[in-house]
């Protein structure tokens, strides 16, 4: 098993608004994925559509299904969790356990446990007593207890205070380090998980814009802290974004050699909030 | 695996208080007023006794008698009506405490398919529920199993609790009379049958009324707001344009016969025998037709389902 997912030509319309225009890509298994973009860009359109939570054109294969067909059957393999405050607000938290436990059946009640264990987290309490923080918690215990081949995160940390975001993708690293997983995370805040990703999907207006995985990136894109007097012969590679920073300019170029550019000063790979900015404008 | 008894579980856990609760306490008030009833009727009457040493004025011994106590009195007549009189008037005791918690059921079984596929969509929960493994269909036919057996169930229980205590109230009342309490009151009640028939009752009014459940749970997964609204204006609106358009009102009559509840006249009683009969009718089986089409709909439109 190679392909998690296959996307080809996936469309969505709400109402004039074109969410998602033709949009195209493949996750391999094994990887974690970064699903970058602004408010709006169609991110959890994105998500939702691999998930079966919403309808769309075009070609879609999770594991192998269509998940318009069988979201049900993908769902035994896949976990997701959505922005904060998708667990209903009535549920209890020995409740949550429970019903997991009864209808999933690669679910491991103890493990749940022993993470909410960890939290401060009472079984008694409802869902409306818990902060946002301790829901995400909560949600992530349940999720992390399922042995899946894919994890779907939608701004998983969304409104949750510093601490609580450290120390959730700190878990998820642990956690999924030594596990055949693949993850995809869709945020805004790139600098949060750029440490994590294997492969890195930018999108905007509903069109991918970028779709590499760090390797790639690395070899496809350099940054250079030009000085004042090689300003002019960086030109000449057409870097796709500069800012000034100390009477230097900073440059990103695409697709053009290390070799080229040390001449012009110090080579780096570029961070991916730069770079997400640079093809911003650029697009 | 059997994901279905965690599923009708989540039903209970969301709905604690209307499904349990609240036919308990309408239970145990109804038992409450009856004990408050057969102790203080005793006592109003020592009372009235005083009064009339005191005042000496004939109409309180009146008060004092029509007062009396109400299931002394209510067994008294009972023993002294044939057998044929005693059965039917029991039936319609029996069925008059049964009344308000069949009314409630009716109203809780109401709001809840008309929430049920509504709630989580617009609380967005609903991209919790549908991340497990659990088809479409199984989470709606759990919601109508929960609607139309489970519900009904617990309700009934707490009837026949009711029905119970007022025999056995009455009982204690009628000591000390004459008449064998077995004769006069629990054998012409016949309860293991009137429950019998409760039971099927409940289970023929779940089909008679698909047409109305369906619509409603039909209803709660499309409304993208207050769905009593369209419960209700989508069949009005249909009325009035069938009268336009053909004249008569068969289609919505048909339909407002099935959304009422079959209707257990006191007059005549509910037997068992007659629901079978209806239940063959080709009106009961049309009615079972639609209904099953309906929640087909509801089931593929919780498929395409989004939060609002």
């Amino acid at each position: 098993m190679s392909g998690i997912v296959h996307a080809q030509g996936m469309s969505k319309r709400y109402g004039n608004f074109e969410a998602l225009r033709d949009i195209s890509f493949d996750i391999e298994a094994g990887s974690i994925v970064g699903l970058i973009g602004p408010n709006g860009a169609g991110k959890t359109t994105t998500l939702k559509s691999l998930l079966g939570l919403t309808r769309f054109e075009g070609e879609l294969e999770v594991l192998g299904m269509d998940p318009r067909r069988s979201r049900h059957e993908i769902m035994k393999r896949v976990c997701f969790i959505a922005d904060v405050g998708v667990l209903p607000r009535w549920l209890k938290v020995s409740e949550a356990i429970d019903y997991v436990a009864g209808v999933h059946e690669r679910f491991d009640r103890d493990k749940a446990e022993a993470l909410l264990a960890e939290t401060k987290i009472s079984f008694k309490q409802k869902v409306k007593q818990l902060s946002k923080g301790m829901v995400t918690q909560l949600h992530l215990a349940l999720v992390m207890a399922i042995e899946v081949d894919l994890l779907v995160l939608d701004e998983p940390t969304l409104g949750l205070d510093i601490l609580y975001r450290k120390s959730f993708y700190e878990r998820l690293v642990n956690d999924y380090f030594d596990r055949n997983t693949s993850i995809i995370i869709s945020t805004h805040q790139v600098e949060e998980i750029e440490s994590l990703l294997s492969h890195l999907i930018f999108i905007d207006e509903g069109r991918i814009i970028l779709s590499s995985s760090m390797e790639e990136l690395s070899h496809l894109y350099h940054e250079v802290l030009v000085g004042p007097e090689n300003i002019e012969r960086a030109m000449k590679h057409a870097p796709i974004h500069s800012r000034e920073i100390l009477g230097k300019k900073s440059m990103i170029f695409e697709n053009v050699s290390a070799e080229i550019l040390s001449g012009l000063g110090e080579v780096n790979t570029p961070s991916v909030a730069d770079l997400f900015v640079a093809k911003m404008q650029k697009g | 695996m059997n994901q279905f008894p965690i599923l009708l579980k989540r039903e209970f856990w969301e709905h604690r208080n209307t499904f349990i609760l609240l036919p308990l306490v309408t239970a145990g008030f109804m038992i409450l007023m009856m004990v408050g009833l057969s102790i203080t009727a005793d006592t109003a009457g020592i009372n009235t006794h005083f009064s009339y040493d005191a005042k000496g004025s004939s109409n309180e011994v009146i008060v004092e008698q029509s007062q009396g106590e109400i299931f002394e009195l209510m067994f008294s007549k009972l023993s002294h009506l044939s057998s044929p009189e005693r059965e039917h008037r029991l039936y319609q005791i029996l069925h008059g405490v049964s009344t308000p918690l069949l009314a409630i059921l009716w109203l809780v079984v109401f709001f809840y398919l008309m929430a049920s596929l509504y709630e989580d969509r617009k609380d967005r929960s609903i991209l919790f529920w549908k991340s497990m493994p659990v088809s479409d269909l199984s989470t709606v036919l759990a919601k109508m199993v929960t609607a139309l057996i489970l519900v009904p169930a617990v309700y009934l229980v707490c009837i026949a609790g009711v029905q119970l205590a007022l025999l056995i109230i009455g009982s204690i009342a009628a000591i000390g009379h004459d008449v064998s309490i077995w004769a006069a009151l629990w054998q012409p009640s016949h309860l293991l049958g009137r429950w019998l028939t409760l039971i099927a009752y409940i289970l023929f009014q779940g089909i008679w009324s698909l047409p109305f459940y369906g619509w409603m749970i039909l209803v709660s997964a499309w409304a993208k707001s207050v769905p009593l609204v369209w419960v209700i204006g989508i069949p009005v609106a249909f009325l009035v344009v069938e009268r336009i358009v053909s004249g008569d009102s068969l289609v919505s009559s048909w339909f407002a016969a099935h959304a009422t509840p079959v209707a257990i006249a006191s007059g005549q009683e509910l037997q068992i025998t007659d629901l079978l009969l209806r239940l063959v009718e080709l009106d009961t089986l049309a009615g079972l037709a639609v209904g099953i089409a309906l929640i087909c709909g509801a089931i593929w439109l919780r498929g395409r389902g989004d939060e609002i």
